[in-house]
């Protein structure tokens, strides 16, 4: 599944619990088992619950799928006017597995795993993380200074977010017949 | 040593490249061509929208293997060495110069008149118009008149684009859409349609946005050129008596060690604006020390480009983002200035923006912002739009403005790459900050009309639609090339496009390259047939 591509998944139907399908890409993903109870146990404090239980968890899958297509060493867009080089850096995967091993350290500390703590504590642990961090702006795409920042742009940049937010069917960078762009967005039902 | 004979050898694969061979193989049919490019042919069309998505995923190159790590110029706004050449990736925008812009020294005594009159360069856009199946509309302003309608009806305007003309025509500026080379209809030479995936300066999918590979594709389908690709020219040989061209030797990438030389009655440089002064300066020897067809001393000399004025402003009028970033509007109101006045040309675009209006993790407090209440606060901040405004403007070059043989910097073969440094005339510097102040009072006189704010500005830091170096002219002192391109120390050696203009306008320049090498492919014709 691509980036920018899962959330209108969210109208179909998904027969399993999210959090249940999340288990099988962890392996794909590289993620350890317990990484990823974490971030699915994150993910519902840091993207819109408005979204639902089960759009969370493909917003979830989508993130991991995202890694799990990561290739370390690519020639990266070089830009224009300023042209450089650059290939893409190392997958940002063991920083992952070892911030989220952190905020499951915190909760321990607090006597409780993660998971099982008071959405509010969790936030708490997160907002914590992130000053660490040093997180000040979402990047426009996941960059591996958080997992948390980094799975919060992977949805909030995406094209299903920015419909999202104008509750309207705009399709950013999507392909589309032209006519349908030259009137306003249809609204997202 | 391989040889290669044909009748003539362009060196090169961009759109002047493009348009040139184009004409050359439709016009003389049986005529020998071969083109040879240092860059790699990336044809495979049924990657791109893979390519697309991964660029956009990932940030990673949408035209891989489009660089040759070594073989990178300094001061360059792009580093794409391919077939198709830095054209893989423009917009699509195809604008005229005006008049003016040909004759600044008559006009208002400022850096130099091209050598050729507007009735043939408007011949020649024409021409490149047709080829390019561009599409837009009339110019509104007087002094933009055709002597053809464009090929191809303007596309039409996003919602966004729409409602910001209608917004944008408050100030009393006249607009037009872009005009541009992007298919809403399929073409004959086998181009898609615009799907609108916006991502048009990268790389478009179908083709609906031109690239040259397209037209290199179908040259090679019918059999009309020989494509090199992936061989570097190093050098362009002397004949042992003559001041004329023999060969061009080149290296492919897979056999550093093995020199091939073509052959060929004439040669065309087509290799822009860094490739061409730099092959020319490479290839200097005893009988010319200083580089070839550079008698003038003017090779790598008068490196121009237009800079440009930014500005982001929030208006009332309510735009979605997203809805087609690539759709833009043109005002050429400030392409002409008056003789009796202060010097002052520039253009007028606006785009739909996101500056302001991203998702932001931390309020203006500090206050770390999670789901739906990041949500609510994007949506807040998007009630309204945000544009994006900008102009090119006229800066003309000095003779110091230049492109040199950097030492530091070599490629595999131990060749001096590029170094490019823009260096304008003192007239220009001295009215800079006037042309600036000029700007920003018709951004202000934009968003006024719609309780806008201008949020912020900025001046470019580099120079778009780069050219120079083989500037034209009809005086060999004080040029390298005539009008169209012949070099006047080596009368088989033509340079087209984009190093040959004098002055870069204050508008894109690619429409221009292509009606140069367009008007160049008549006057190689002519040679040819021994005229």
């Amino acid at each position: 599944m691509k980036r920018r591509a899962f959330v209108q998944l969210t109208m179909t139907t998904v027969a399993l619990s999210p959090f249940r399908r999340l288990a099988p890409l962890a392996q794909e993903s590289g993620l350890p088992e317990a990484s990823v109870a974490t971030l699915g146990a994150l993910a519902p404090v840091v993207l819109p619950g408005s979204l639902g239980r089960r759009a969370i968890g493909l917003v979830t899958e989508g993130f991991l799928e995202w890694l799990r297509g990561y290739r370390a060493g690519a020639t990266m867009e070089h830009g224009y006017g300023h042209p450089e080089v650059h290939r893409t850096p190392e997958s940002p995967i063991e920083r992952y597995v070892e911030q989220l091993a952190a905020l499951e350290g915190a909760a321990k500390q607090q006597g409780h795993e993660f998971g099982r703590m008071p959405a509010d504590t969790k936030r708490a642990l997160i907002e914590g993380a992130l000053r660490e961090a040093k997180v000040e702006k979402l990047p426009s795409l996941p960059d591996g200074r958080h997992v948390v920042s980094d799975l919060m742009a992977f949805y909030f940049q995406g094209s299903e977010a920015n419909d999202y937010c104008y509750r309207a069917r705009i399709g950013r960078e999507k392909c589309r017949p032209l006519l349908s762009v030259t009137v306003r967005p249809r609204p997202l039902v | 040593m391989p040889t290669f004979d044909s009748d003539v050898c362009v060196i090169g694969s961009g759109l002047s490249s493009a348009m040139l061979s184009d004409k050359l193989a439709e016009r003389s049919p049986g005529l020998a061509i071969t083109v040879v490019e240092a860059g790699a042919a990336l044809f495979d069309v049924g990657n791109r929208i893979k390519y697309r998505q991964r660029s956009l995923d990932y940030d990673e190159s949408a035209w891989p293997g489009d660089i040759i790590e070594d073989q990178l110029a300094e001061g360059v706004i792009c580093h794409t060495m391919a077939v198709g050449g830095q054209a893989l990736r423009w917009g699509g925008a195809c604008n005229r110069f005006s008049q003016e812009d040909l004759r600044l020294k008559s006009l208002y005594g400022l850096a130099t008149d091209w050598p050729l009159p507007w009735e043939e360069l408007e011949k020649a856009y024409c021409e490149a118009e047709r080829r390019l199946y561009v599409a837009g509309e009339p110019s509104p302003c007087p002094g933009d008149g055709r002597s053809e309608p464009y090929p191809r009806a303007p596309v039409p305007m996003s919602y966004n684009t729409l409602v910001l003309r209608k917004w944008a025509e408050q100030s009393g500026f006249r607009w037009v859409v872009l005009p541009v080379s992007r298919n809403v209809t399929p073409t004959p030479d086998g181009r898609g349609t615009c799907c609108v995936f916006d991502t048009c300066t990268s790389v478009c999918p179908t083709g609906a946005r031109y690239s040259p590979d397209w037209t290199f594709k179908r040259l090679l389908s019918q059999k009309k050129i020989v494509l090199h690709d992936r061989t570097l020219v190093r050098k362009l040989v002397l004949h042992d008596s003559k001041p004329s061209i023999a060969a061009a030797h080149g290296v492919h990438q897979d056999r550093p060690g093995e020199v091939a030389e073509y052959r060929a009655r004439l040669f065309v440089l087509a290799a822009g604006y860094a490739w061409s002064p730099h092959l020319l300066l490479l290839s200097a020897c005893p009988r010319f020390p200083d580089g070839l067809a550079n008698s003038s001393g003017l090779v790598g000399r008068y490196m121009n480009g237009h800079k440009f004025f930014n500005a982001q402003a929030t208006i009332d009028t309510q735009i979605y983002a997203g809805l087609c970033g690539a759709d833009s509007l043109l005002s050429r109101e400030y392409l002409r200035c008056p003789t009796d006045q202060p010097y002052v040309r520039h253009d007028l675009r606006v785009w739909e923006s996101t500056v302001g209006r991203r998702p932001r993790p931390r309020d203006e407090k500090g206050q770390y912002l999670f789901g739906d209440q990041l949500m609510e606060d994007w949506r807040a901040r998007v009630r309204g739009g945000t544009v994006r405004l900008r102009s090119y403007y006229d800066v003309h070059p000095s003779i110091d403005s230049r492109l040199a043989l950097n030492p530091a910097r070599k490629n595999r073969y131990g060749d001096p790459l590029p170094r490019i440094e823009h260096r304008f005339d003192e007239t220009t510097l001295s009215r800079e900050e006037r042309v600036q102040q000029h700007i920003r009072a018709a951004f202000d006189r934009l968003v006024r009309t719609d309780n806008g704010k201008i949020l912020s500005t900025s001046v470019g830091t580099y120079l778009d639609h780069p050219g120079g170096g083989c500037r034209m002219g009809d005086d060999p002192s004080s040029s390298v090339c005539d009008s169209h391109g012949r070099t006047h120390d080596h009368e088989n050696l033509f340079v087209v496009g984009a190093p040959t203009t004098p002055t870069a306008g204050c508008i894109n320049g690619a429409l221009t390259f292509a009606a140069l090498a367009l008007r160049s492919a008549d006057r190689i014709l002519e040679v040819l047939q021994g005229h």
